[in-house]
């Protein structure tokens, strides 16, 4: 048997066989589409704080967010080493794309960093200081773009999106996201911080790997 | 005249839409996968509906129909938990669960199509703006119940379909494709009750 017909008969056993879900392993987070705005030329600074850029004194325009959890198998075992990145659009709906933010440039949040990047330690958390995302036009729920990998393996492409945000039901990638086990599953709810001076937000994301070969190769077609 | 309404589209299956990040996309609409046309809409739901239950009653460790937040153990379903136990005793018997996932709980879970959904504590879902018609369907909606397809067939043909819908919109600009929508949208106001296989 061929490596890529192992992958695909792994895959294939993935969505027939109920009895995989069973003995409860955690669900994975689904899969959603990486939309065309990963930035086509990364920023310099890749940190985690995406509110202040190196050494800039100015924050970003927006609520800001404390985006946190931990990337774990399905058996619930943290994933180490893992490298998180995220981006989204600015408080004024721009992203760090050259196709969008080159018509919005007067628009575009000069000190909003759009990007970063975490990589795991043996506990598998992650922790990023953003902005509370915002709706983009055709995209009425605000969401963070999410891409998980390890060395040079993509695990998961995916977003979360605002728990019981008015938006999510008009949203077209929120409404094809697959059932409602599947949305609860792409959202965190973004709760005050008690006491912040700053209107600032937590909001904690657990993602879950269905499977650790490189979503590439799975997602070839399986009967070629 | 059927043959205007009888669509099928030979389609190749292409590497995941996560991956295709297609140059000078200025609007981020489209890239997400679309929604197969509303009349799938009673069909789809059901879909959803029992794919829903066979992943929370998997938590009945017990397996006495009724989900207690204790087996319900994923921290990430816990706000599903207690929207869905409106009698607030931290135990989802089975007409609580099917309600949750936007089933008929005093019945089957199935519902008519049209019918909204109320979930995730949002309002109900309409249609208006982002119903669709595929402008191209695989497999017609009767032929496809006639065909007595498996549960996994049926979730490939979904996939497939989408993966359809997102190609088109890719090939069409932006006009032609809003032209090709409206035609269809029209055909399908017209006879929706012909479209069927030959």
């Amino acid at each position: 048997m061929s490596r890529r017909q192992a992958l695909a008969t792994g895959s294939l056993a993935f969505w027939i066989t109920p009895g995989l879900y069973a003995e409860q392993l955690l669900l994975p987070t689904p899969r959603l589409t990486e939309g065309p705005f990963y930035p086509d030329k990364l920023p310099l600074d890749q940190d985690n704080d995406l509110i202040l850029i190196k050494d800039s004194t100015t924050p970003a325009v927006g609520q800001i967010a404390h985006f946190t959890g931990r990337i774990l198998s399905r058996s619930g075992q943290p994933i180490r080493n893992a490298t998180i990145e995220i981006w989204q659009c600015d408080a004024n709906a721009v992203y760090l794309h050259s196709a969008d933010s080159n018509g919005k440039k007067d628009q575009q949040d000069k000190h909003f960093q759009g990007y970063g990047k975490f990589e795991t330690a043996s506990d598998g958390g992650y922790r990023f200081r953003t902005i509370k995302p915002v709706p983009y036009p055709g995209r009425p729920a605000p969401h963070i773009h999410i891409k998980v990998s390890r060395g040079d393996r993509e695990l998961l492409t995916t977003q979360c999106m605002i728990r019981g945000h008015e938006g999510n039901a008009r949203d077209g990638v929120f409404r094809s996201a697959g059932d409602i086990v599947d949305h609860e599953l792409i959202q965190a709810d973004f709760t005050k911080v008690p006491d912040s001076k700053m209107d600032e937000y937590r909001a904690e994301f657990d993602i879950v790997i269905g499977r650790t070969p490189d979503d590439r190769q799975l997602q070839r077609p399986r009967n070629s | 005249m059927n043959k205007f309404m009888c669509f099928v589209v030979l389609a190749v299956i292409f590497p995941a839409p996560a991956i295709a990040q297609p140059p000078g996309a200025a609007n981020e609409r489209g890239f997400g996968p679309r929604r197969v046309g509303q009349r799938n809409s009673a069909a789809q739901q059901e879909r959803k509906v029992s794919s829903a239950l066979i992943k929370l009653l998997q938590y009945d460790a017990d397996d006495d129909g009724n989900l207690t937040r204790e087996e319900l153990s994923d921290s990430r379903l816990q706000a599903l938990f207690t929207r869905a136990d409106k009698d607030s005793d931290d135990a989802l018997t089975k007409a609580e669960l099917v309600a949750v996932v936007g089933g008929n709980p005093s019945s089957a879970p199935t519902r008519s199509a049209g019918e909204p959904t109320q979930r995730s504590g949002s309002p109900a879902v309409t249609d208006s703006e982002t119903s669709t018609v595929p402008l191209a369907v695989v497999i017609p909606d009767p032929l496809r119940d006639s065909l007595g397809l498996s549960q996994h067939q049926r979730d490939e043909l979904a996939r497939l379909q989408l993966e359809v819908d997102r190609k088109l919109k890719q090939i069409l600009n932006a006009e032609q494709h809003s032209k090709a929508k409206q035609w269809t949208e029209e055909r399908s106001r017209q006879a929706p009750a012909s479209i069927q296989a030959r």
